[in-house]
């Protein structure tokens, strides 16, 4: 199911229901505040009933008219929290279903590769066989029990070369989420599905929500103390109002609903409503970025981090090299190396030879040939020749690793030129890949093959530099690749041939100083390092110890998520940050309404404080209560959207945030009651 | 209307930020132990004092030991003074015979000296010996004071601490506070009011026959210079007099007023340069007497500005009601009528009409000290937690006690007492710090040092306690004088908010509205709630401190919050508007009420 909006119909539905829900008290009792209010109201209910006699029939309708509005700010901040429940089942179930996608080949008969169902992934079980083919993704953890195929592991290993994959070795092992390039292997299904991590994940989604946060408790703690400070205030009232009574020679009862409604106003009631619906509103937005988070705590910690380790080189290249170039061996001009490079890789259906296919035809301008005109037989990538190629009437064009070239070479009993061979070397020491290509027995040249760093990634960089993030790249790669990566992607420092051991200490080392780091990674060895990152990252693709030692997964195993993870989580805290001073500030506003309003009676001089001029006592108390109830429904799609996203650096941002917001909660509120005012006056409701 | 005042004001400003920077920097040389230039003369005392009293001064103190030192200390002050009060009599320099206090007495006074209070139920010229005065209030000035003063020292400490709990040596702290700073400056300002003609003597009483009534009267004596210099200087307010410094022995003359009210400004502003250079941070320093200005200056001006103009209560119903019939109609029954009667009397006399186009609300001010130098020295003495007075406050426009009482209300924290003025208004910024956090996305953190749940709770905390202690203590008043009181007026509520709010802060000063109450009552109410709150604070900024402590420093990047910037200010500000504007309820019950007639 898609989300088209916030208010969708079944989700806004279902938040109404649950509200009403919610005001059981021993669901309120979780928010102190909440629970507070909700006792009050509901005292001032009996009390009114109680007095419901000795009442006139003026009194009796605007007391019931103020506690109609005073139940219903409660209603409003349950639905808030409703509605943010409602969004993130619907999410979740969404995530389910995308998970579900890939499709797997299950085998009727181990003898029998022809014969097979397909199946949903979701629908294995432990030791069902299950075909893949080339193009195919492994749609669970296995063992290969039959056939050898290449598989491209990269997202995984970060290695961009394609594995071996092959029955009855050491090398039978294969992971969900992996890609064939050649051939076909049946593979055993070792762990179900069902029990896959990131179902597990899904269901923490939805049950870790009410997981408080740091910054949520602290805030939780200022909103009780605003609580207690008010509540203290209206209990003290009766006397204080009492002893005016006696002082001004005059006997008016202070009736109870107007102790509740000062209460109910002033009580934080809107940041506490929404605070839930703020938290799980962050949670979705990491949803709907495909990441999955196991705590609030990791979204909001994540604002802080100004260190990101990058595990290896393959997280940040594409993972699949790309031709670069091509070098002609002496004696064959650059053209005809082209053309030939190129012959040897118009079928290659590999990201390497569509590569070489536009390299030759873009940079080096080979005329368009025509596949049908050939005539040719096509060798394609196999895991036992590991060359590719082509054959016309008389002539091969073979394309393979300088090993693989080489061996190929002896069948003509002649061998690579040295001159060739050193460039091969030294491409290879760069960290890129050489492959060579033959045409018959005579080496045509070398096509260099290079990492190439996914697309967006250096503007993420750029904008993690901005963010105050930096990013350094640790890897076991030797130092020129690491090198070349890091300069080309702008990443400001690197660790080339880390070891786990040196990743985790060097965490420990930037932790110590202070800072707060981020990690990102997916094999097993770098599980300590995730556990002690203060935010791990692990690809969806990583191994399960990697992604049980995370905070969070990436499903689209993409390094610069962290952008977003930070983004996210700074943007969480800034909606909680403004919504607070936002009501904090509506507060002023009631003081100079609902209070002279109240007081007036006694102390008619206290009118002077009412200079927004409301027409009469009982409008400024209604229209305070009201306003107060509206308030947390308007702010409702503010707090699941989160407020706009500012990139000033922080000092700049302190000060935007804090004037636009306070200014917002300072004169809002005084505009909304005198409208609010007008309007009731106008409906001749007061 | 008259406009010298602003040159004294100026006078003043310029005088307190000139003094109070290099004295700041001299303290936090004091706390750092980095050798200064009375090092020769102090530093063999030092050690004496060290040797005789058997501290270990390189013995380092966590926040519990640290506490613990604090209560033994102030313990053990509170039981002594006790005990002098209680046994006067059998004790020397007790010329006229004065004999014990009774035990509400001793346990009221020395309940508010120890916690630095000093809201005074008795009458010193007719009960206090020159010995009670001098073990009694003076030592206590002494003590107190620097106890305030070394557990901001211990607060400090816990920022710049590198991940231990060590908070330093409470007694070491208090010997240097009190022989490095106190004791030196007190010197110095006793001369000077000595020069002024206050007195410093051990004589009798004098007895003399006033050609005025035709009666003989006495004038008290006694060692007052030595305890006006600390009175001021320690932000302790307790008089020699009952008086206080409107006694012209205490306060003779408008240039000794003038440096009663420097003297009050001079530590606690000294101290945020303190703060400022001992966490390696000037600018946070000048932050925080920033945020102080920011309060201060436009309170001080508005009363200012009302004080020149007529008391709104000339044109109240009740005046006019008193010019009907000058005399009230019944007789008075109690003390306590008696003094409401007299305070309304005093309104209806007519210099409150007559003078106002000239010299503004001259009613209950000394014209020796003038409109300004009276209200100068109510705004600084509520600001700063001194709680003197040199004027009837009950004669204030309305408006001006409500401004103090709103100083009172926030915890004494725009300037505040000597130390626990910063570690006061620290709370706030905490909290503030906390909020700005949040409004950048970010984890709050203050001087380098991350503010975790326990930080933010135990600020908030202390705010509720505040809170809870104001408005708890006046519905008590408020229901006893519903109950048993007479004459209920707006001003008596004034009276009562003014009162508790200057007990629950520890400030002292007083509009005498707890007169209503029997002073048995009073005194022990009074004494509990002054302590309770005094040691609930310290307790809480020495937890705070211990928490902090062991945390390590985190690096200054560029995406860590300036808390010394002007928008850092800013929040801290409108977050202390916010919270000063719960108390509005109540003042609309008084003082606001009483302004707006």
């Amino acid at each position: 199911m898609i989300i088209k909006s916030v208010f969708d119909k079944r989700i806004l539905k279902k938040a109404i229901w649950k509200s009403f829900l919610k005001l059981n008290p021993v669901t309120m009792i979780k928010s102190p505040v909440m629970f507070v209010v909700l006792l009050s109201v509901f005292w001032g209910t009996v009390v009114f009933f109680v007095d419901l006699p000795h009442l006139s029939i003026k009194e009796i309708i605007f007391e019931s008219s103020l506690l109609f509005w005073l139940w219903g700010t409660i209603i409003f901040a349950n639905f808030a929290e409703a509605i943010a429940e409602g969004i993130t089942t619907a999410r979740a179930k969404s995530l389910r279903r995308k998970k579900i996608n890939i499709r797997a080949k299950r085998l009727i008969h181990l003898k029998n590769r022809k014969k097979y169902e397909v199946v949903d992934a979701i629908d294995l079980n432990v030791d069902d066989l299950v075909l893949v083919e080339a193009g195919d993704i492994i749609p669970g953890d296995g063992v290969v029990i039959d056939g050898i195929a290449s598989v491209n592991e990269s997202a995984i290993t970060g290695e961009s070369a394609p594995v071996i994959r092959e029955s009855g070795s050491n090398r039978n092992i294969v992971t969900i989420g992996t890609k064939i390039i050649s051939d076909w292997l049946v593979i055993k299904i070792t762990s179900g599905y069902e029990d896959s991590f990131l179902d597990k994940m899904t269901q923490l989604v939805e049950t870790s929500q009410r997981q408080k946060t740091a910054n949520e408790m602290a805030l939780n703690d200022f909103l009780i103390m605003l609580t207690v400070i008010f509540f203290s205030l209206v209990v003290a009232l009766p006397t204080f109002w009492h002893y005016g009574n006696i002082v001004s020679g005059i006997s008016v009862k202070l009736p109870f609903v107007f102790l509740v409604s000062i209460f109910v106003c002033f009580a934080p009631i809107t940041i506490a409503g929404l605070s839930s619906a703020i938290g799980i509103a962050g949670m979705n937005r990491m949803i709907k970025n495909n990441v999955l988070v196991f705590s609030n705590s990791a979204i909001e910690t994540s604002g802080n981090i100004d260190t990101l380790l990058l595990d290896k080189t393959g997280t940040i290249t594409m993972g699949n090299r790309q031709a670069a170039e091509f070098i002609a061996a002496d004696g064959v001009s650059i053209a005809e190396m082209a053309k030939i490079a190129l012959l040897s890789s118009l079928i290659d259906e590999t990201p390497e030879g569509k590569s070489i296919v536009e390299l030759a035809y873009k940079k080096y301008g080979v005329k368009k040939v025509d596949l049908d005109d050939l005539k040719a037989t096509f060798i394609p990538f196999s895991a036992q020749t590991r060359m590719s190629g082509i054959n016309f009437a008389k002539t091969a064009i073979r394309k393979g690793s300088v090993e693989v070239i080489k061996e190929y070479l002896k069948n003509f009993s002649t061998s690579l030129d040295q001159h060739l061979e050193y460039k091969a070397e030294f491409i290879a020491k760069k960290g890129e890949t050489p492959l060579l290509v033959t045409l018959n027995e005579k080496v045509m040249g070398i096509i260099r093959l290079k990492d190439v760093i996914k697309p967006g990634l250096k503007e993420k960089f750029k904008m993690m530099h901005r963010l105050g993030i930096k990013t350094i790249m640790l890897t076991g790669d030797n130092y020129f690749t690491t090198a070349s990566i890091a300069a080309e992607a702008g990443i400001d420092d690197f660790i080339a041939q880390a070891d786990p051991e040196s990743k985790l200490n060097l965490i420990k080392k930037l932790q110590n100083e202070g800072h707060i780091v981020a990690m990102t990674g997916d094999g097993s060895n770098d599980s300590p390092s995730l556990a002690q990152a203060d935010i791990g990252i692990a690809m969806s693709t990583g191994t399960q110890d990697a992604k049980e030692a995370a905070n969070m997964i990436d499903l689209d195993s993409d390094p610069t998520k962290v952008v977003d993870v930070v983004e996210t989580g700074k943007q969480l805290l800034m909606t909680r940050g403004a919504l607070t001073s936002f009501s904090l500030l509506n507060d002023l506003a009631k003081y100079f309404t609902i209070l002279p309003a109240i007081f007036g009676v006694i102390y008619p001089q206290l009118d002077k404080l009412n200079f927004l001029h409301l027409y009469s006592h009982q409008s400024a108390i209604l229209s305070t209560v009201i306003y107060n109830a509206i308030s947390i429904v308007i702010l409702i799609p503010v707090a699941l959207k989160g407020v706009y996203l500012n990139r000033a650096t922080v000092n700049k941002l302190l000060s935007i945030n804090t004037l636009t917001y306070s200014l917002f909660g300072f004169f809002i509120p005084f505009l909304a009651i005198k409208l609010l005012d007008m309007f009731l006056v106008a409906m001749n409701i007061v | 209307m008259n406009y010298s005042f602003f040159i004294q004001f100026l006078v003043l400003g310029v005088l307190v930020y000139l003094l109070a920077k290099p004295f700041g920097l001299y303290m936090a040389r004091i706390f750092t132990f980095k050798p200064c230039f009375i090092d020769t003369i102090f530093s063999p005392i030092e050690k004496i004092i060290y040797f005789l009293c058997r501290i270990d001064p390189k013995e380092e103190m966590d926040w519990k030991k640290y506490l613990v030192s604090v209560l033994v200390f102030s313990f053990f002050g509170f039981c002594v003074f006790y005990f002098v009060l209680r046994f006067q009599y059998y004790f020397p320099f007790n010329h006229e015979h004065f004999l014990g206090f009774s035990q509400h007495a001793a346990f009221n006074a020395a309940a508010n000296f120890v916690a630095n209070t000093d809201w005074q139920t008795y009458d010193g010229e007719t009960s206090l010996s020159y010995f009670s005065q001098m073990m009694g209030p003076i030592a206590q000035n002494f003590l107190s004071a620097a106890t305030g003063i070394c557990v901001l020292v211990a607060l400090i400490r816990a920022f710049t601490n590198k991940e231990n709990s060590n908070l330093g040596n409470f007694w070491v702290d208090l010997v240097r506070t009190n022989l490095y700073i106190l004791i030196p400056a007190s010197i110095v300002l006793a001369i000077l009011y000595v020069s002024q003609g206050v007195i410093q003597n051990f004589h009798l009483y004098v007895h003399f026959f006033d050609v005025n009534s035709g009666k003989e009267s006495v004038l008290p004596m006694g060692p007052v210079a030595a305890l006006e210099a600390i009175k001021f200087l320690g932000a302790n307010g307790g008089g020699f007099f009952l008086a206080n410094s409107a006694h012209p022995f205490e306060n003779p003359t408008a240039l000794t007023n003038f440096l009663q009210v420097f003297s009050l400004l001079f530590i606690p502003v000294s101290l945020c340069f303190t703060f400022g250079s001992m966490v390696k941070r000037k600018k946070e320093g000048r932050a925080l007497l920033f945020v102080m200005l920011i309060f201060f200056l436009p309170a001080f001006f508005v009363a200012l500005h009302y004080e020149y103009t007529t008391n709104p209560i000339a044109n109240s119903p009740v005046f006019s009601q008193l010019k009907i019939s000058e005399k009230p109609q019944v007789a008075p029954t109690s003390k306590h009528e008696k003094l409401n009667l007299e305070s309304k009397k005093t309104v209806s006399l007519p210099d409150v009409i007559v003078w106002p186009s000239r010299l503004g609300n001259i009613n209950g001010k000394d014209l020796r000290l003038g409109v300004f130098g009276t209200t100068a020295f109510e705004m600084v003495t509520t600001a700063v937690s001194g709680g003197a007075a040199d004027s009837s406050l009950n004669d204030f426009n309305p408006i001006s006690p409500m401004i103090s009482s709103i100083f009172l209300a926030l915890g004494e924290v725009i300037f505040g007492g000597v130390g626990c003025g910063i570690y006061g208004l620290l709370f706030y910024v905490f909290i503030a710090a906390f909020l700005g956090a949040l409004m950048v996305g970010r984890s709050p953190e203050y001087l380098g040092k991350k503010l975790d749940v326990l930080d933010i709770k135990l600020s908030c905390i202390v705010l509720i306690a505040l809170y809870l202690a104001a408005v708890f203590l006046l519905m008590f008043v408020t229901g006893f004088a519903v109950k048993y009181g007479h004459n209920l007026s707006i001003h008596q509520f004034s009276q009562f908010t003014y009162d508790s709010f200057s007990v629950v802060n520890n400030n002292g000063s007083t509009m005498n509205g707890f007169d209503i109450l029997p002073l048995k009552l009073s005194n022990y109410v009074v004494g509990i709630v002054v302590l309770v709150m005094r040691f609930i604070l310290i307790a809480i900024v020495l937890a705070i401190a211990g928490n902090i402590a062991t945390k390590k420093i985190i690096p200054r990047t560029a995406n860590t919050l300036d808390t010394g910037s002007v928008t850092f200010i800013f929040v801290v500000t409108a977050f202390m508007v916010v919270s000063t504007f719960a108390y509005f309820p109540i003042l609309m019950f008084g003082s606001l009420a009483e302004f707006l007639i």
